[in-house]
């Protein structure tokens, strides 16, 4: 090769090489500015991401606190709410228990109705913002489904016959009385299903029947409504959610009902179904675990056979600041011949109990100068829970809560407002039932007794127990003598009043009728006319019509008779 | 065209023809980098074009032969530099199918200013397996040759039959292999 090319050679490969290290610098000096953008932008999204996150949970907690904030003012504005407007409830009903005109009675009764209402409103948005702070608590026990069915079935028959439905009831003859279920909310899930029925329902019937298999209780509630599309159905159970928008223009309601029927149904264990055809009807059934009847304490059963009933007479202090209250609890209490001393404070109370021997102390628990418990608290460093019972009265039905007040010496508790049979049921604990009484009475002294009231004396008067009822004034005739003018008086008030009602088919009207003749006809012991009237007030409550004919007359035969033999002893003895 | 083209292909002229025919090639074409290439640099593919003319003039080897052993060298090259490519495929007609879609697109990522050929294929049911190639450039010999290297590195051997044809500026090459 010559020198020449030789030259050209090595100057052909310097270039290449200059080239290439120019390239590569160029490479690395782009490689180094890429480096470090790539840095700055990873750094930037690190600082980024920090930022977004911290915005993010200031963003949520803020919203947390909204909600929260929402929740408390829903429950706080609820039981704002429903405080006073249990006041004008209580008063209400006392006002419907007075003489009224037909005109008064009937408004009135709206006022309640409409009050009744908005109460179930107010109670739905407060379960429901209790169900959204997970704070609603179920208390499972022994619950006598059947009665409770029966109650709140008869409860809502004014609804339907306003309407002019027939609201229908089945229920099996055999059937175990007890499932494990929490009452109140078993109640609400009984009445959101079937006022819903009734709600949506304009012509024909509404039937409820309940049937048992092995294990469980089935409720079915079944309506000739508007019915619902599938569509539609997949949307009731959401909350604020109706079957579309023109329901709630057309039939009103919050659209929380049946979220809040489906949560208690959870809640117990079972499950609830819908089927339902457009213009035909729909039909609900709930399904809930039975429970061994074994598992039930003897106190349930019979602490809830006796809901209902006068007491033996006895003396019982009353602990409650506000008037409206007093007097709910009063004529409560009074109605169920107990006499009632009223302390204003939990001082007041202290003071009262030194100066009388009282059977049982109903306390409120917020009270001005000192509250419920801290009263306790005091009685119980002098008086022992066996020697002075006391029964709680607040508004907070949780289970905490009745720990808390059992914890702090109460014996129990009853939630307000108050409902009769629930008051009743926790005085039983402590208080002896006339019914029991009677019992007693007859098993223990009929020799003695017997002997001062002559034979004949006895003999004549078919329908009345005279022994007994002298017995029950201490055999004192005059006073017995009263007693009976006042029963006929009223006898004569009750047996055109039953009639009426009767032959316009208003059973509630007649339920209550029956209910005030039965309380005369005891204190007169005319156990007989007694006995029969609560038969056939049960029978109506049951919904079961097909025998009121019968009834009525055997009813007015026994009254005849009664009335008969009191005049004849009136005549005898005056 | 990629740097490494040019310098395998110096290499080549160099090793088969001796230095003397390379500098004459060199002094005939009279290009404008003066035949100095680096394998990391970029260049014009005119350039190779005219050294394999004046190559063909000075061997009278023809152009297309040229051509095609320099595509037989340069897949060598490929599969000693680049192995994995060739590993990742179990034979020739697997590699194949895998430029467009894998190879290629990795190329492009390491090389964004690179313009590379489309190799499209189809396989008939008689066995037969059938490549298209497209390109601005024209190189279907150095596929050719690429091709027959690759067969080479898998212990495998095909009949190759092709057919040329330009569209616009567009050359394509309808290539079919048979097993043989």
């Amino acid at each position: 090769m010559s020198e020449e090319r030789l030259r050209k050679r090595v100057q052909r490969e310097k270039k290449a090489r200059m080239e290439a290290e120019k390239i590569l610098e160029d490479k690395s000096r782009e490689l180094y500015e890429r480096n470090t953008q790539l840095k700055e932008l990873s750094e930037n999204l690190e600082k980024q991401v920090v930022q977004r996150t911290q915005d993010l949970k200031v963003a949520h907690d803020k919203a947390l606190s909204a909600v929260k904030a929402k929740s408390e003012f829903i429950a706080n504005m609820s039981h704002e709410i429903r405080t006073p407007l249990n006041g004008v409830l209580g008063m209400l009903t006392m006002t419907l228990d007075t003489q009224l005109t037909e005109k008064q009675k009937k408004w009135i009764g709206n006022a309640f109705n409409s009050g009744q209402h908005l109460l179930s409103v107010v109670n739905d948005i407060l379960d429901f913002s209790k169900i959204e702070a997970g704070k609603m608590v179920i208390q499972m026990e022994a619950t006598d489904v059947i009665s409770l069915t029966r109650g709140t079935v008869s409860g809502l028959r004014s609804i339907a016959k306003e309407k002019g439905i027939e609201l229908a009831c089945q229920f099996p003859k055999q059937f175990p009385s007890y499932i494990d279920a929490d009452p109140l909310r078993f109640r609400q899930i009984l009445t959101n299903l079937i006022s819903n029925a009734l709600k949506f329902t304009s012509e024909g019937s509404v039937n409820v029947s309940i049937k048992q298999t092995q294990e469980r209780y089935t409720l079915k509630v079944e309506d000739a409504g508007i019915g619902m599309s599938e569509k539609q159905i997949g949307r009731i159970f959401n909350a604020f959610g109706q079957a579309d928008g023109s329901i709630t223009r057309q039939f009103g309601g919050t659209g929380l009902g049946l979220t809040i029927t489906q949560y208690f149904i959870d809640m117990m264990g079972g499950n609830i179904t819908v089927s339902s055809e457009k213009g035909r009807g729909s039909c609900f059934i709930v399904e809930l675990p039975l429970v061994e009847q074994d598992a039930l304490s003897k106190e349930q059963q019979l602490r809830a056979v006796s809901a209902d009933g006068r007491f033996e007479s006895a003396e019982v202090l009353l602990v409650e600041d506000l008037i409206v209250n007093q007097e709910i609890a009063e004529y409560l209490l009074n109605r169920a011949n107990l006499k009632v001393d009223i302390a204003n404070n939990g001082k007041e109370a202290i003071e009262a109990i030194e100066k009388k021997d009282y059977s049982v102390v109903l306390m409120d628990l917020q009270m001005p100068v000192l509250g419920g418990i801290e009263a306790t608290e005091i009685i119980r460093k002098k008086y022992s829970k066996e020697k002075l019972p006391i029964i709680a009265m607040t508004a907070h039905a949780t289970k905490e809560h009745k720990d808390e007040v059992l914890s702090k010496g109460m014996n129990d508790h009853v939630s307000k407002p108050i409902e009769t049979s629930e008051l009743y049921r926790a005085l039983a604990a402590f208080l002896t039932f006339e019914q029991d009484k009677e019992l007693k009475d007859k098993n223990k002294e009929p020799a003695t007794e017997k002997q001062q009231v002559p034979t004949s004396d006895t003999q004549n008067y078919a329908g009345l127990d005279i022994v007994q009822g002298l017995a029950r004034v201490s055999g004192k005739t005059g006073f017995y003598c009263r007693l009976l003018r006042s029963f006929h008086d009223s006898y004569q008030k009750y047996s055109a009043n039953l009639k009426r009602h009767l032959s316009a088919q208003e059973w509630d009207e007649s339920i209550a009728v029956l209910h005030a003749l039965r309380g005369s006809s005891l204190n007169i012991s005319a156990n007989e006319l007694a006995e029969h009237t609560s038969t056939f007030e049960r029978t109506l409550r049951d919904a079961s019509y097909d025998n009121v004919l019968e009834l009525e007359s055997k009813l007015f035969k026994l009254g005849e008779q009664v009335e008969s033999s009191l005049l004849e002893y009136l005549a005898q003895h005056q | 065209m990629k740097g490494i083209v040019f310098t395998e292909f110096m290499e080549l002229v160099e090793s088969k023809f001796g230095e003397d025919t390379m500098e004459d090639m060199l002094e005939a074409a009279d290009l404008s980098s003066d035949g100095s290439y680096t394998s990391v640099g970029t260049y014009d593919h005119n350039e190779l074009v005219k050294m394999v003319e004046e190559l063909s003039k000075i061997t009278k080897v023809d152009v297309p032969d040229l051509i095609k052993a320099f595509g037989n060298h340069l897949g060598v090259v490929f599969y000693t530099k680049f192995t994995t490519f060739f590993e990742q495929a179990d034979g020739t007609l697997e590699f194949l199918k895998s430029i467009d879609d894998h190879i290629h697109v990795e190329v492009a990522k390491l090389y964004p200013d690179a313009e590379l050929p489309v190799f499209a294929y189809k396989e008939h049911e008689d066995g037969s397996f059938h490549l298209f190639y497209s390109s601005t450039r024209g190189f279907s010999d150095l596929a050719h040759g690429l091709i027959e290297a690759t067969s080479g590195y898998y212990k495998e051997s095909f009949s190759i039959e092709r057919e040329d044809s330009i569209e616009g500026s567009t050359h394509k090459t309808h290539f079919v292999l048979t097993p043989s």
